[in-house]
């Protein structure tokens, strides 16, 4: 422990010896010169002292100077002759807050004495006989063996191995620690005494950390940019959830039914301008009147369904006479893609189209949707395969059949109808 | 288990915090059992405390473990002794473990009593180096006396640990010379209380004159004015004076 105190303390001292001590040193008589209160010379300088002033004119060795050395040492040699100070002469100050021993006197009795650094500071202040010594009294005693690196120093281990790092070897370990150390006791740099080599390191490191720095300003705005889209988010999702409340609210009182604007537009109505889709879209999703003759290029067609039944519900109604009867008018105009050309075909034709169109989707049968408004068509792609009109009369056929079959049965479980009619389904 | 446990001091002392920190957890499981071992310490104590799982890690953190642990092996012991907590009572430590634990927390005590010490002041500390060495030295010295005409097999491991302990404090100390340890040294010398009354005492310990060139008050009196000499003298650049 002491060990790496004694050389903590000689790594300050060089330190010391090299900026902070000449600083220190100079301060008092700078002071006095700089108020011109005082003519005291507490060094007792001659004339000769003048080339001090410039500190790089220096000689080896002065008048001045070699006085000042033999002065200092005879002080030194002084109080290593003189005897101690009598402790009694500056009272006692129990430190001995910790009671661990029954008898404390015994170890911590040398200990009850106060602080000598008013001591040697009341003798620099009364230029009394040991003044040039307080000066070293003060530099060595400006070291601190308690200090908090001193401690810390002692858990660098833990810091290089973590609990669940067993395999590294003391050896390592001390290596490692002392690399530690070393870098930073060169603040954070692994420098050499080269001072070339040292200067790259140096600014490299500079750079480094400035980099560093960057990035993080850089991470930080990123944060801050996504704290305001989150803000954003947050808003609008606050919006949406204000205005789904209000839309809730116009549909308790009746005046918007969701269901009732379950348009599916077709895709003849999709343009690849996308200008022009949103001028069209603009104008209305829908084409504006449901006559053939108003549709563009008689391509599209609506379907108005008020009520449409379900072929399994009323297996009996399935026959060819068994048109949907509550199709208005419009059902004239529910074809296929491919017979959009020839929209006045038979009413069986357009029967069979109903049936096969309408019957696998469930969503028809949905009672709060009495009136809807479906867009028959597909979109006009390359290599799709449309069923042409003997295809569906074959299909009308087998599903005339079917019906009959069933029928004979007395409607005989309604899954094996569900099955079958999947199968037709698949077949269209 | 015990039986080999209780030669080896290590694996006690090891043993011995695991079982505490066990019974920790054991007793501070459920309210009913934290109660009831409050209910144990009415009317003993006055303020009812709980076992603690852990301390703070750091200087001296084995021995406050040790210590919690001591206080309230009573308490622990009656604790243990209701019939539903029958099953933890292996993990109470014997009477013996306890005796070897207590020689050892003396045994640590002064360290922490020194490092508290020295963390604790206000002041300067520096010059105090040298005599909290000689305090330990001293403390080391006192154990060992003690233990050294013991046959018990823990006892001797400790007189063991001890010794190792001591070898390496004196480690530590030996770089306190001339050379490497000046700073420490010129503390010492500019304690004013002091001076070189130290040094005197150690070579009166030793029986050797202080004026003979071999001791340590002539060694370290002229390593101090050489110190002096180089670092002030040599490099002192005494301050301008105003000549105004």
């Amino acid at each position: 422990m002491w060990k790496m105190n004694t050389a903590l303390s000689i790594d300050l001292r060089r330190s010391i010896n090299s900026k902070q001590y000449r600083a220190a040193i100079s301060s008092p008589s700078a002071t006095a010169s700089g108020s011109c209160q005082s003519s005291f010379d507490p060094y007792d300088l001659s004339s000769d002292d003048e080339e001090y002033i410039t500190p790089n004119n220096v000689p080896e060795t002065t008048p001045g100077r070699s006085d000042h050395a033999a002065r200092l040492l005879t002080t030194a040699r002084l109080y290593l002759n003189s005897p101690p100070e009598a402790p009694k002469n500056w009272g006692q100050i129990n430190p001995n807050l910790d009671n661990y021993h029954p008898n404390q006197m015994e170890i911590s009795s040398t200990f009850w004495i106060p602080d000598i650094t008013d001591w040697w500071r009341q003798q620099e202040e009364t230029h009394s006989k040991y003044a040039d010594l307080s000066n070293v009294a003060r530099d060595i005693f400006s070291i601190i063996p308690h200090g908090v690196g001193v401690k810390a120093s002692f858990s660098l281990g833990r810091d290089v191995i973590g609990w669940r790092q067993s395999k590294t070897t003391g050896q390592t370990l001390r290596k490692t620690v002392v690399v530690w150390q070393f870098a930073r006791a060169n603040n954070g740099i692994l420098a050499g005494t080269d001072a070339e080599l040292d200067t790259p390191h140096t600014e490299n490191d500079s750079e480094m950390k400035k980099e560093a720095n960057e990035r993080k300003l850089h991470r930080m705005a990123n944060v801050h940019n996504f704290l305001e889209i989150l803000q954003g988010s947050q808003n609008l999702h606050a919006t949406q959830k204000e205005s789904r409340a209000q839309n809730k609210q116009m549909t308790a009182v009746g005046y918007i039914l969701d269901t009732e604007e379950c348009v599916k537009a077709s895709w003849s109505l999709f343009q690849h301008d996308g200008v022009a889709a949103f001028k069209l879209s603009e104008r209305s999703p829908l084409p504006p009147a449901l006559s053939a003759k108003d549709l563009p290029g008689g391509r599209t067609q609506i379907l108005n369904v008020r009520q449409i039944q379900r072929i399994n519900c009323h297996p009996v109604e399935s026959d060819d006479d068994s048109a949907p009867e509550s199709i208005s008018d419009t059902d004239d105009w529910l074809n296929w893609n491919g017979d959009l050309d020839n929209p006045n075909d038979s009413e069986d034709d357009c029967a069979a189209d109903d049936e096969s169109d309408i019957g696998p989707n469930n969503a028809i049968e949905d009672p709060e949707c009495p009136e809807q408004q479906d867009v028959s068509a597909a979109p006009d792609l390359r290599g799709l395969v449309r069923p042409t009109q003997k295809s569906k009369r074959q299909a009308q056929k087998v599903l005339v059949t079917v019906n009959a079959v069933e029928t004979r049965r007395n409607n005989g479980g309604k899954k094996k109808q569900d099955r079958m009619r999947q199968w037709f389904t698949s077949f269209m | 288990m015990r039986k080999y446990v209780f030669h080896d001091i290590l694996k006690v002392l090891k043993l011995t915090s695991i079982w505490q920190r066990m019974l920790a957890v054991v007793i501070t499981l459920t309210p009913g059992r934290r109660n009831e071992f409050i209910d144990c310490q009415k009317a003993k104590v006055r303020i009812a405390v709980l076992p603690g799982m852990d301390v703070k890690t750091r200087w001296n953190s084995t021995l406050e473990l040790l210590e919690h642990a001591y206080r309230l092996r009573e308490l622990t012991c009656e604790w243990l002794q209701k019939p539903k907590y029958a099953q933890y009572r292996p993990l109470f430590t014997t009477q013996d473990e306890w005796t070897i634990v207590k020689y050892v927390m003396e045994v640590l005590r002064p360290f922490r009593y020194w490092t508290l010490w020295m963390s604790k002041r206000y002041t300067v500390t520096l010059h105090h180096v040298i005599t909290v060495y000689n305090a330990m030295f001293d403390h080391m010295d006192g154990v060992m006396r003690a233990l050294a005409e013991k046959k018990t097999q823990w006892k001797e491991d400790l007189f063991f640990a001890v010794k190792l302990a001591r070898q390496k404090l004196s480690n530590y100390y030996a770089e306190v010379t001339p050379t490497t340890g000046m700073l420490l040294i010129s503390a010492q010398i500019l304690d004013l209380f002091r001076n070189l009354r130290s040094f005197r005492k150690w070579d009166k310990g030793m029986d050797i004159n202080p004026e003979d060139e071999t001791s340590y008050t002539t060694q370290y009196q002229e390593a101090f004015l050489k110190y002096v000499e180089n670092e002030y003298c040599a490099k002192h650049r005494p301050a301008p004076v105003n000549k105004l």
